[in-house]
């Protein structure tokens, strides 16, 4: 699936950063195309929201923050030990 | 209160090897549904893996079900910088009334792996694990105050309410009063 929404969702998001912290910091941001369609304290808010309102278009749903955390991958999958424990599994 | 448990007792060995395995179900979440018919679905196999800060899906599954990323997270791995897309999914584990609903994942190629889906510290955060190695248990207990009732489909929440006692015509008025909350 393609996934260039996202591409031009967050370059708006990320040229009207300024902007969307003075009105909405720390809120969900639903992006639809190069506009915001709302701003929701809690995520699920945002998704039920953003989702109901959007019908069938492709949102982007963002945390207006100035530093995103960072995402931390799965320990055992970026060791590979997952298929570690494949391999002790077959054998037994 | 209330418990959602699953459980699942193989045996000492089998548990060692093949670690926290149990059989889970994604699901497209109902308002996300649009004119698809019924909530799309797929089952797998997935693995409580406390070294996930977040739950993880298989790609392939993802586009299995066609569903629409909502965000690109970036991961830092050893290979390098690495982006993974973020989805909107709802988890219940058959044979179990365990049904997560509206939880973030992202995904990751799971090709090699024998699951196709990682339960992450997200759910678990909500969640009681017991891991009794020595007799090849465990069991994963979710405390139903802990789901958001107005966001389970309605089947769901109407069997969660049913074992907690209430009758029908209470249930019927539950059920009215989440629909004009939605």
């Amino acid at each position: 699936m393609s996934t260039d929404y996202l591409d031009v969702a967050n370059k708006w998001f990320n040229e009207h950063l300024d902007e969307l912290l003075r009105d909405h910091e720390g809120k969900w941001g639903v992006v639809l195309d190069q506009h915001l369609i709302g701003a929701y304290d809690e995520f699920s808010e945002a998704y039920e929201k953003g989702v109901s309102e959007a019908g069938t278009e492709k949102i982007l749903i963002r945390q207006i923050v100035r530093h995103e955390e960072s995402h931390e991958p799965p320990v055992n999958l970026t060791l590979g030990l997952l298929s570690a424990a494949e391999h002790v599994h077959q054998d037994h | 209160m209330q418990q959602n448990t699953y459980t699942r007792i193989t045996n000492q060995s089998v548990l060692q090897a093949a670690g926290p395995c149990m059989e889970a179900e994604i699901i497209l979440p109902e308002v996300a549904v649009q004119s698809r018919g019924e909530q799309p679905r797929h089952k797998t196999t997935a693995l409580i893996d406390t070294g996930a800060s977040s739950t993880v899906i298989s790609d392939h599954i993802a586009g299995l079900l066609e569903l629409v990323p909502i965000r690109r997270v970036s991961r830092l791995c050893a290979s390098g910088l690495y982006e993974a897309n973020e989805y909107v999914v709802d988890v219940a584990f058959p044979g179990s009334p365990i049904y997560v609903p509206r939880i973030r994942v992202t995904d990751a190629n799971l090709k090699d792996q024998p699951y196709g889906m990682l339960i992450g510290r997200d759910i678990l955060a909500h969640a009681r694990l017991l891991y009794h190695g020595k007799s090849g248990l465990f069991s994963l207990d979710i405390p139903c105050s802990d789901l958001r009732m107005s966001e389970l489909p309605e089947k769901v929440a109407d069997k969660i309410r049913k074992s907690k006692g209430m009758n029908r015509a209470d249930r019927r008025k539950a059920t009215k009063k989440e629909r004009l909350k939605k």
